[in-house]
């Protein structure tokens, strides 16, 4: 048995037992919940480990570290509830419950009140830091974990049945409860360019997909990198009976100052968006 | 102790911090209900692998339940008490289903610290772990045998005709696997334009045309075998997309553009 094999093993026998509890003891969801404010928090610092308060729908609680992201925003990691890394975006970052396995994958970047709003529990040395943000590093840039983690990541997902797709679901779904879905997930595409030479601004209304809905796009202007970058900003509003949540603008990308959108995600069905005329 | 004294005996305990602090009458109340939902998971676990298994004490259950959802003894590791009385609508049922929450995760540990320890099952490569899906065919080792010549040939034969037959979904999916790229990651979402059940569904659709045609010419291929020669394949086909899309990115006239500076 390879080492692969190995960890996919030991992770496999934990999941049994995770899935066997929530099987057997469904435990409803708060629901109604009144706002948690957060008081007397130290204000959001690299390597924190926060935990959030339950959202309406979270079942676990959720812990994150927290690393500064560019132009103030934060990344947050969160932790699994498992004691053992899934995949090679996980890694294990502490021995310790209850939060070990450091879910890579499932970073977001979150505005600085969503970090505040939130209890910090703990914090790590500055070591673990350091190797925690050269680990988002190589995943952002969609290389290797440094070969010092190799032995605290998770082994590869190669079928396409494997049971860790389902956990990586549900891990999405229960951090989404907490911090919300992550910005980019209304998607993109070729439809709609801006700040280039040619665009047109202003409003902009795309038809969704085979519904009566329509999205009305508005190309404002945003400050970007301290000058006024015309144009590279958007907001957006459904009108016609699907309510598409919108989370306040985008990042654009330095250098690239195009924003394209073709698709937008409702709960879970995608709508194709059709430009329309006038 | 009726529901609105159960309800002040989990506030105090936040106040104080820990079960021991508690008058007696509180502290056993606590202890009872963190210890009936311990035991009754653990029965419950030890029923679904056919070997009852003894919980420790009430107090010991208690014990566990603190010192495994704190991060450590200060007062701010201990924040998961707040999250616990801030649920929802902070009446009873709602702290103690958060009471359940977090024995699940302490039974878990408790399970693999002690139980699991004396497991002697043996790990073995061919237990199921999704229906008909044993580990060797999730993850095959790199000491499972070569394919047969006859598939090796056949499947050289086939990758471009597969490839030329694939949806743009599948072939993105495809692609992002072969990066190894989780379908949740918001980014892979950015670039395939469809969201991630999309790309499960395109990626498995692959796999089980592929299994099929696998099946229809060597019928007798030994499943770990198939598995191996689908998985590599399923890897064939996303390095070969990428490798177009890269080729593809490098000649893009759109890509200069947008690398251009503006003019004002």
């Amino acid at each position: 048995m390879t080492d692969d094999q190995q960890k996919l093993d030991r992770w496999l026998r934990e999941y049994e037992l995770y899935r066997i509890q929530r099987e057997e003891n469904p435990v409803e969801w708060p629901q109604a919940g009144i706002p948690v404010v957060c008081t007397d928090e130290p204000a959001p610092g690299p390597g924190q480990i926060r935990l959030w308060p339950a959202g309406d729908l979270s079942e676990e609680p959720v812990y994150g570290v927290v690393l500064p992201a560019e132009y103030g925003w934060w990344w947050v990691l969160p932790f699994s509830p498992l004691a053992f890394p899934a995949v090679p975006e996980e890694c294990v970052c502490r021995d310790a419950p209850p939060v070990r396995v450091v879910e890579g994958w499932n970073r977001r970047k979150a505005a600085r009140s969503v970090v505040a709003g939130s209890w910090c529990v703990d914090r790590m040395e500055e070591a673990e830091v350091f190797r925690l943000r050269g680990w988002v590093s190589a995943l952002e840039a969609e290389q290797p974990a440094p070969e010092v983690l190799r032995e605290r990541i998770g082994p590869p997902l190669r079928h396409p049945l494997d049971p860790r797709y389902g956990y990586l679901e549900d891990e999405t779904r229960r951090v989404d409860g907490c911090l919300g879905e992550p910005r980019s997930e209304y998607g993109v595409g070729e439809e709609l360019c801006v700040a280039e030479p040619g665009a047109s601004y202003g409003e902009r209304r795309y038809r969704v997909g085979e519904t009566e809905a329509i999205l009305v796009v508005n190309v404002v202007g945003l400050e970007w990198n301290g000058e006024d970058v015309e144009g590279a900003g958007v907001e957006a509003m459904g009108e016609g009976g699907v309510r598409i949540g919108w989370r306040g603008g985008f990042v654009p990308l330095p250098g690239a100052h195009r924003v394209d959108w073709r698709a937008v995600r409702v709960g879970d069905e995608v709508y194709e968006l059709m430009l329309m005329e006038g | 102790m009726d529901d609105s004294q159960e309800m002040e005996a989990w506030r105090r305990w936040r106040a104080r911090c820990a079960l021991g602090l508690l008058e007696a009458p509180e502290r056993d109340r606590l202890t009872t209900v963190i210890a009936q939902r311990f035991r009754s998971m653990v029965r419950r676990i030890g029923g679904s692998r056919g070997e009852p298994l003894q919980a420790p004490s009430a107090g010991e259950c208690a014990h566990l339940f603190e010192s495994y959802c704190a991060l450590h003894t200060r007062r701010d590791g201990k924040k998961y008490k707040e999250w616990l009385l801030t649920r929802g609508r902070r009446d009873l049922d709602t702290v103690q289903s958060g009471v359940m929450l977090l024995v699940r995760n302490v039974v878990r540990e408790w399970v693999r610290d002690t139980v699991a320890v004396s497991d002697v099952r043996e790990v073995s490569l061919h237990r199921e772990w999704a229906p008909g899906l044993s580990l060797e065919q999730l993850l095959p080792g790199v000491e499972t045998s070569e394919a047969p010549r006859e598939v090796r040939e056949w499947l050289e034969r086939r990758i471009a005709e597969w490839r030329h037959a694939l949806h743009p979904t599948e072939a993105v999916a495809l692609r992002l696997r072969f990066q190894g790229r989780v379908f949740s990651d918001p980014r892979a979402v950015e670039e395939a334009g469809v969201g991630k059940s999309s790309l499960y569904k395109h990626h498995r659709r692959v796999l089980f045309r592929l299994s099929a045609d696998l099946r229809t010419v060597f019928p007798d291929l030994e499943p770990a075998m198939a598995s191996r020669v689908v998985l590599d394949a399923l890897d064939r086909l996303g390095e070969l997309i990428f490798s177009e899309k890269n080729a593809e990115n490098v000649g893009s006239a759109a890509f200069e553009r947008v690398e251009m500076p503006e003019d004002d």
